[in-house]
């Protein structure tokens, strides 16, 4: 899987796959958990990341945001945005 | 027994006593232990032991006993209350008031600043937070993610059995999990509709978590209740399921204890001493019936009520028990001698949309139970016993033979077949045909033990169950994907 980039009601959405973002970090270390290591894909918002996790059934939860899994992190990474959207 | 209410027939003086136990819990730090212990499950991932499988349901009636017996260590007086969101479901509810849970959150950073648990009292700050938050102060944000759950979901909900499908997580079918519907349907949008901190791992930061869960836990008391005898699946062992899940798994993070507690010590609410305020204060008493006497008047008088009767069987024969009038109940037999030992259900196999059960039955005494198709619906219906009916034989399939042909002719209705297996090894169970059958198999020798279910692996939207089975007599249930669903298949059995 290629990096993906998105942008979604003005915001950067980018998405990288597990082993690119360990090479991109260098340190093997996931987003939000210190001194977790996995190859799971890292995603961020404007460039902040998000702390995914994915369910039993594959699908995505993140922090704060544990109560409506998606399929994709990007699908995720939308609705964290529709929620900060509508917060303002 | 402790009582769980309804939050909004609290007396001020319950709410004052509920929220100086939980703020007395938090500054002992023992509040913590309990939203870490939440956000380790999330945490867990695929292997979390607390949501998205079987034991949601077990998992959390564990965890609130613990909360409330903690707050009742504090207070002895104080018990969950429940937060009935079909009715209490607008940002301007009593539950939301200065004095008890406080209000929305305001401005851009949603802070809750009103109530007991405003930061700006200096009793609740929050700790444990989901990974790479840092904001220290409850928040909420009503309604912007959603709706909360209407009493017609929720009636929906509660028509769905069995408790569990595979795959046994939170992509099992809506409309063959209860415990998925319940979980995904009903759960999730309580979280998600009060919003902010409600939404995170962390979520039992906020005080609304245990009423929003006790809700969820007495709903489940209610469908246990409507449907005795079909308490939980799957057996643990059951492949493909998340260790905690099982029937008899021990349940982490409590998995390390002596007697660690399983899905099946925390069924039996009442055995955990609590109760909910709606429900019969006494066990129903039951109501003897005579075979072959005039049909006997009753009543489903309240909305969920289930209305027992017994009748004893002296000679062992066929029986038939069935019921008149125009309301749409739903009928289960029970026995012999234990009122637990689930035989047969069924909904509309009499005329019109009553319910009929002919069958052969030992000696003994005998138990039916029976409520209203709807949960939220009554009516008047009159139930009689007879006895030398004509049993309609379950239909055998012939192993490796020509296909039965049957037809789902009423919704909820269950089509019954057995086959022999003759020697040990793989066999495939499968239908045929445009209805979006789904499919359970039972045994050996028991139609009452569970083997496996499926419904779209066959072509199409047909079931197929491949399984490797002893020699023995075995049986398939049919219905309808659709609790509503009817339509003609063929079923066949191959070695």
């Amino acid at each position: 899987m290629a990096e993906q980039r998105e942008n979604y009601k003005g915001r950067e959405i980018i998405l990288r796959p597990g082993a690119e973002a360990l090479a991109a970090r260098g340190d093997g270390r996931v987003s939000g958990e210190q001194g977790a290591i996995t190859d799971e894909p890292e995603l961020t918002i404007d460039g902040k990341q998000i702390f995914i996790v994915r369910n039993s059934a594959g699908a995505y939860i993140a922090s704060g945001f544990a109560f409506d899994p998606q399929q994709s992190p990007v699908d995720l990474a939308k609705k964290i945005i529709d929620y900060e959207e509508a917060e303002r | 027994m402790g009582i769980r209410k309804n939050q909004s027939t609290l007396t001020p003086a319950e709410k004052s006593a509920f929220v100086a136990a939980v703020k007395a819990l938090k500054a002992s730090g023992i509040y913590d232990v309990f939203v870490a212990q939440h956000r380790a499950a999330f945490l867990a991932g695929p292997n979390d032991p607390a949501h998205g499988g079987p034991a949601f349901l077990p998992w959390h009636r564990e965890y609130l006993r613990r909360f409330e017996r903690a707050l009742q260590e504090i207070d002895a007086s104080v018990s969950l209350p429940y937060w009935d969101w079909t009715i209490d479901r607008t940002p301007t509810a009593s539950i939301w008031d200065p004095d008890f849970m406080g209000g929305n959150g305001a401005g851009p950073s949603q802070q809750v600043t009103n109530g007991p648990f405003a930061f700006s009292t200096g009793e609740w700050t929050l700790t444990v937070l989901d990974p790479g938050n840092t904001t220290a102060f409850l928040t909420r944000a009503f309604g912007t993610m959603g709706s909360l759950p209407t009493q017609q979901a929720v009636n929906a909900a509660k028509s769905v059995v069995p408790y569990d499908s595979p795959p046994w997580n939170a992509a099992s079918n809506v409309n063959t999990s209860f415990r998925n519907r319940l979980e995904g349907v009903i759960h999730n949008p309580g979280h998600m509709w009060v919003g902010g901190s409600m939404m995170a791992m962390s979520s039992p930061n906020d005080p609304v978590f245990w009423l929003h869960h006790c809700n969820i836990d007495r709903l489940w008391a209610e469908w246990q209740t409507e449907n005795p005898g079909r308490m939980y699946l799957p057996p643990s062992g059951t492949p493909g399921v998340v260790p905690g899940h099982g029937l008899d798994d021990p349940m982490p993070p409590w998995d390390g204890e002596p007697a660690p507690p399983t899905p099946r010590s925390v069924l039996n609410h009442h055995a955990l001493d609590y109760s909910y305020d709606n429900e019969p204060r006494t066990t129903p008493e039951s109501l003897a019936l005579t075979i072959g006497t005039p049909p006997v008047s009753a009543s489903i008088g309240r909305a969920g009520e289930v209305d027992i009767f017994t009748f004893e069987v002296s000679a062992p024969g066929n029986y038939v028990i069935e019921t008149q009038g125009t309301t749409d109940v739903v009928m289960g037999l029970y026995g012999p001698d234990n009122s637990d030992s689930f035989i047969t259900e069924d909904d509309d196999g009499g005329a019109g949309q009553n319910s009929r059960i002919a069958r052969d039955l030992s000696s003994g005494t005998y138990y039916v139970r029976l409520r209203h198709y709807s949960s939220s619906s009554t009516g008047n219906y009159s139930i009689s016993v007879s006895a030398s009916a004509e049993q309609p034989a379950v239909p055998t399939i012939e192993v490796n033979g020509s296909a039965a042909a049957g037809i789902v002719s009423a919704g909820n209705e269950r089509d019954m077949y057995t086959f022999t297996a003759a020697n040990s090894g793989t066999y495939t169970i499968e239908t045929a045909g445009n209805t979006d059958c789904f499919i359970s198999l039972y045994g050996p020798a028991n139609p009452n033990t569970l083997i496996a279910q499926d419904d779209d692996s066959g072509p199409g939207a047909n079931s197929r169950i491949v399984a490797d089975l002893a020699p023995g007599e075995y049986f398939v249930q049919v219905r309808h994907y659709s609790p509503s669903g009817t339509g003609p298949y063929n079923i066949t059995v191959k070695s």
